[in-house]
């Protein structure tokens, strides 16, 4: 039997509403559980409309480790962007330019070391680091971090800078412009939609990560995904404090991305039309 | 301002192609020189290398009396218009115009004086606030002649800074191109493949194929003395038309045979010819040198002959004509008063003065 146009077009909002639906329900879990009691948490059936109980919020704010690791992730995921983008910048301006094998071997090595599992590097990098005193220390964080940052941004900014028409930076180097003055002035503001969206990456998944932290960090430094984990007592794990954790951590992310969203989607385009 | 002499100039890529073998040439101050020639031809790596965009593999390049070989783009006091223009995308037309200058550390009042004269100029003014993408092909190509001009250099080159723009476009921007030459007086070096182009900017033309140059003229000196058939093929629209023939002596007389019909050679053309021999050459004609039987002009006796045509092409004072004479196809053009139409049967003549003959082998070059 023939499927009607109006028939395709149902099935596949059906479809798109389904998975709207299976993404969405975390989300709404972790608000609703972030605002009800515990009993309220867990009842059965789920009360899907209750007054909202702020008290959970207030008792995670006062909570000094879990906001300490809120600034650790903070000043983690905004250090390894810093740090990355000093890096990848240059390195990906250089490489659009460069002609020949070397370019391709560089590329390749980058997305090998992207490739690899985060357990490679977490045995050697905190036997390093251990030795010269990092461990526990934000620092280590952000150059762990950088492993899989740099890889990323660079390939972004590649497809970026290669955009970038020869004639415009000739024309820039005819008027005596310098090298560095024509990646300054010329190349890197018309790549900024592509700076944003991978500056925007490379925070979001430092701010996110998990297993780096869990391993290179006890007490100072320990990041938010991980103290979440410290909800979960031997006693019994605090779901409400757990969920509000959880928006925490999900909010600035989210605030961030809707704020630029429109740089986010240029650059991810540009990068996937290039590609 | 500055002459250019290239002497010798080798350009050899990394991949071991050779674009431009043993180039010499010598540009004038002041002049208009345009280098035309078909796609391939090294015209742009020529000018690339004289801004220092491209390396010289072997030769020297002086601008003025300084050779420059070894000099950065920016030392050279030249200033360059790209096809594509080539402006900075995030910067409005002022600060596209000004760059230049603020990489020469030119203090800010003196930039400002600059932009905004070079700015009146070209009659872009009223365009200073705004960004590359909120102007037209023309604007745009405003704003690259004032980034050029605003820097007073020694010289200027043009990458076919006209091939981007419409038709009608081209041609104003053509008036508007020469007069600033006679405006700045300054050496321009004019690359395009638009023989159009050439013939109505160029005060020298340097026609080139494969890397190097088969003649170097003034237009009219190129469009009537071809140096061969290629730059006889390519200068002038419609093309010239060839005709294979054979040479043969007949009673004391040179006799050019198409097949299809016969031409006698004049007293000065037939004693060129029996110095280089006879035998097969081709014979040129340009499609206004073929007229209807007693429109010749010139003193040379001139040989009728007959032919169909297969296709008539209107253009309001003229009219393109495609004609077969039987074993060949050539273009004339007549001016519209000579009411034509497909299938008439023509009785020809040429203007035997103004025919050409070019060699069948090596560089095919020109008797006549």
């Amino acid at each position: 039997m023939a499927i009607t146009k109006g028939q395709g077009r149902s099935f596949s909002y059906a479809v798109i509403l389904g998975y709207l639906v299976f993404l969405s329900l975390p989300i709404f879990w972790l608000i609703s559980t972030s605002i009800k009691d515990p009993l309220e948490a867990f009842a059965i059936p789920p009360k899907l409309l209750v007054w909202p109980k702020l008290s959970n919020f207030l008792e995670v704010f006062a909570n000094k480790a879990f906001m300490l690791s809120l600034l650790n992730s903070l000043l983690v995921a905004l250090g390894t962007v810093a740090c990355t983008m000093v890096v990848s910048v240059p390195a990906a301006y250089g490489l659009a330019r460069l002609k020949g094998v070397f370019k391709n071997s560089v590329l390749s090595w980058l997305l090998l070391t992207r490739a690899a599992p985060g357990m490679i590097y977490v045995i050697p990098y905190f036997l390093v680091f251990g030795r010269l005193g990092l461990d526990d220390t934000r620092i280590s964080l952000v150059i762990m971090n950088m492993i899989y940052t740099i890889p990323l941004v660079i390939w972004m900014l590649l497809t970026f800078f290669e955009e970038i028409p020869i004639s415009v930076e000739e024309s820039a180097r005819v008027d005596g412009a310098s090298n560095l003055q024509i990646m300054t002035r010329i190349a890197i503001p018309i790549v900024m939609p592509g700076l944003a969206s991978s500056a925007i990456l490379a925070f979001i998944f430092s701010w996110n990560e998990f297993l780096f932290a869990l391993v290179m960090t006890k007490k100072v430094a320990t990041t938010a995904p991980v103290s979440i984990v410290n909800f979960m007592a031997y006693e019994g794990t605090n779901w409400n404090h757990v969920a509000v954790g959880g928006i925490l951590i999900l909010l600035p992310v989210l605030l961030f991305s809707v704020a630029i969203r429109k740089y986010l989607i240029r650059g991810m385009a540009a990068g996937a039309v290039k590609g | 301002m500055a002459g250019i002499l290239l002497k010798n100039v080798k350009k050899r890529f990394e991949n071991g192609f050779v674009a431009v073998e043993r180039l010499n040439l010598e540009i004038y101050d002041k002049e208009f020189l345009v280098l035309v020639g078909p796609s391939g031809c090294a015209k742009s790596t020529t000018l690339r290398m004289v801004a220092g965009l491209e390396e010289i593999t072997e030769g020297e390049l002086y601008i003025g009396d300084t050779r420059v070989n070894d000099t950065p783009p920016k030392d050279r006091n030249i200033a360059m218009v790209f096809q594509d223009y080539a402006l900075y995308p995030h910067m409005n037309v002022y600060n596209n115009i000004a760059f230049g200058l603020k990489m020469r550390k030119i203090p800010e009042a003196e930039i400002d004086r600059l932009v905004r004269e070079a700015a009146e100029i070209l009659g872009i003014d009223d365009l200073l606030k705004r960004k590359p993408r909120q102007l037209s092909g023309g604007q745009r190509q405003r704003v690259a002649l004032g980034r050029a001009i605003v820097r007073k250099p020694q010289v200027f080159l043009f990458d076919e800074p006209l091939s981007n723009l419409d038709a009608k476009l081209r041609v104003q921007m053509r008036t508007e191109l020469k007069k600033l030459h006679e405006k700045l007086q300054t050496t321009i070096i004019y690359v395009t493949h638009d023989q159009v182009e050439a013939m109505t900017m160029g005060t020298r033309i340097v026609v080139m194929k494969e890397g190097a140059i088969h003649q170097v003229g003034a237009p009219l000196d190129l469009y009537d003395h071809p140096a061969n058939r290629f730059v006889a093929g390519f200068i002038g629209s419609p093309s010239m038309n060839f005709v294979p023939c054979l040479l043969r002596e007949d009673k004391g007389r040179v006799l050019v045979d198409t097949r299809d019909f016969l031409l006698e050679l004049g007293e000065t053309q037939a004693a060129l010819i029996r110095e280089r021999g006879l035998g097969a050459y081709t014979l040129g004609v340009r499609s206004e040198d073929i007229h209807p039987r007693g429109g010749a002009s010139g003193d040379l006796p001139t040989q009728p002959f007959t032919a169909t045509v297969n296709v008539t092409e209107p253009l309001g004072k003229e009219t393109f004509l495609e004609l077969d004479s039987g074993i060949h196809n050539l273009f004339a053009v007549f001016s519209r008063e000579r009411a034509v139409k497909a299938r008439d049967r023509l009785e020809l003549e040429l203007d035997m003065g103004k025919i050409h003959l070019f060699e069948t082998g090596g560089q095919e070059r020109a008797v006549f």
